[in-house]
């Protein structure tokens, strides 16, 4: 690297604001070249003369006329999540994640295993129906033996095996 | 929003407000955010000083500066929701301390508080030499310091505002990239330029007056 190159980047090096690699590559040029020592002692020098300069205290009546701007402006409505938050304070967290973990937990328990069923049934016979009518192909024998085996038959449940067949044989 | 704190161990001592963490500053954003007044007040108590003398050195005026200040605090209350990163206050407050000044000086800047051209007029002129200066902090000279803020003044609009971002307020490249709306690239080029800039008229100003051949 040469010393133009250096002296650009000298005050980047100074603020702590290169990059590991650059600032080694300065470094070890420093150590070596005497004029770029003898730039950067200058430019901290002026640093320190800046660092001294003084700074203005702010008027101790100032922040009253803020605080009577800030307290007349209109407050709108807080929103629901926010009204949640002043309620429950710090504990809004943990409260909202009980309250959703409960709620998930009672429409798993409390969910009515009846519905699918009927539903599969309404399927099922829909789907029988259409076979019926004509007016789908038939389906494949895998198809009919996992609905058979699947789905209840409502007409097995009402068969009374004890009735006698007037049709059989004697 | 990152400080620097390993250059100027004198500015410090001028610091009177305990600076917040990054937590606490979070939960006083956050509680401020919901309407709590007493939380923006204690941002105020944090930063007003800060943004008090970063717009007395964009405009030169005491009085404007207080004003502005005011309506940069108001401001940034009326628009804290809108702020989603609360580590980004600071940066975030100069910015629309920033964009203040430039709205009322759109057309015309300010008149400046007469400089001395020698040194020769009395410390009273200026503001800054009349505020809270302990004994500690007397290493530089009132005349010198006027110098140099006469020289911080004299730097383009350009290189002024990331000079007093970065040599007075301390903040990194990165943060004053984002409050002057520029790449980073450009703020490192301004810095370097005005820091040198300064350093030379500093350096020139000290040979003249002691007729030291030799000062850094």
């Amino acid at each position: 690297m040469d010393c133009q190159t250096f002296i650009e980047s000298l005050t980047a090096f100074v603020d702590g604001e290169l990059g590991a690699r650059e600032r080694e590559a300065l470094e070890s040029h420093l150590s070596r070249c005497r004029p770029c020592r003898q730039e950067q002692e200058s430019l901290l020098h002026s640093y320190q003369l800046v660092d001294q300069l003084s700074s203005l205290e702010m008027d101790a009546g100032s922040w009253t006329r803020i605080h009577s701007e800030i307290t007349q402006l209109p407050t709108a409505p807080p929103s629901w999540f926010t009204s949640l938050q002043s309620f429950f304070g710090s504990r809004w967290i943990p409260v909202t994640v009980g309250a959703l973990g409960a709620a998930s937990l009672s429409i798993f328990f409390l969910r009515d295993p009846t519905i699918e069923i009927q539903k599969e049934f309404q399927v099922y016979l829909e789907e029988r129906e259409e076979m019926v009518l004509g007016r789908s192909p038939q389906p494949p024998q895998e198809v009919i033996r996992e609905i058979t085996t699947t789905l209840p038959n409502p007409f097995t449940v009402s068969y009374d095996n004890s009735q006698r067949n007037p049709f059989a044989p004697e | 929003m990152s400080e620097k704190g390993k250059k100027g161990s004198s500015s410090s001592l001028k610091t009177a407000t305990p600076v917040v963490s990054g937590s606490e500053l979070k939960k006083l954003v956050s509680r401020a955010q919901r309407g709590d007044v007493e939380a923006f007040q204690q941002l105020y108590q944090q930063y007003s000083k800060k943004i008090l003398n970063y717009i007395y050195r964009l405009t030169g005026s005491r009085a404007e500066a207080e004003d502005l200040t005011q309506d940069t605090f108001i401001l940034a209350y009326k628009n804290l929701k809108a702020l989603k990163e609360s580590n980004k206050f600071q940066s975030w407050l100069f910015r629309i301390a920033q964009n203040s000044v430039y709205q009322k000086y759109r057309v015309k800047r300010p008149p400046m508080s007469p400089l001395p051209e020698d040194g020769s007029e009395s410390a009273a002129v200026n503001p800054l030499t009349t505020s809270s200066k302990s004994p500690e902090d007397s290493l530089l000279s009132s005349e010198l310091e006027r110098f140099i803020e006469k020289v911080i003044d004299q730097l383009p609009d350009k290189q002024k505002g990331v000079f007093v971002l970065s040599a007075i307020h301390k903040l990194s490249y990165k943060d004053i990239s984002a409050i002057e709306d520029r790449s980073l690239a450009s703020v490192k080029s301004d810095v370097h330029r005005a820091r040198v800039d300064v350093r030379d008229k500093v350096k020139e100003y000290l040979r003249k007056k002691h007729g030291l051949p030799n000062v850094h």
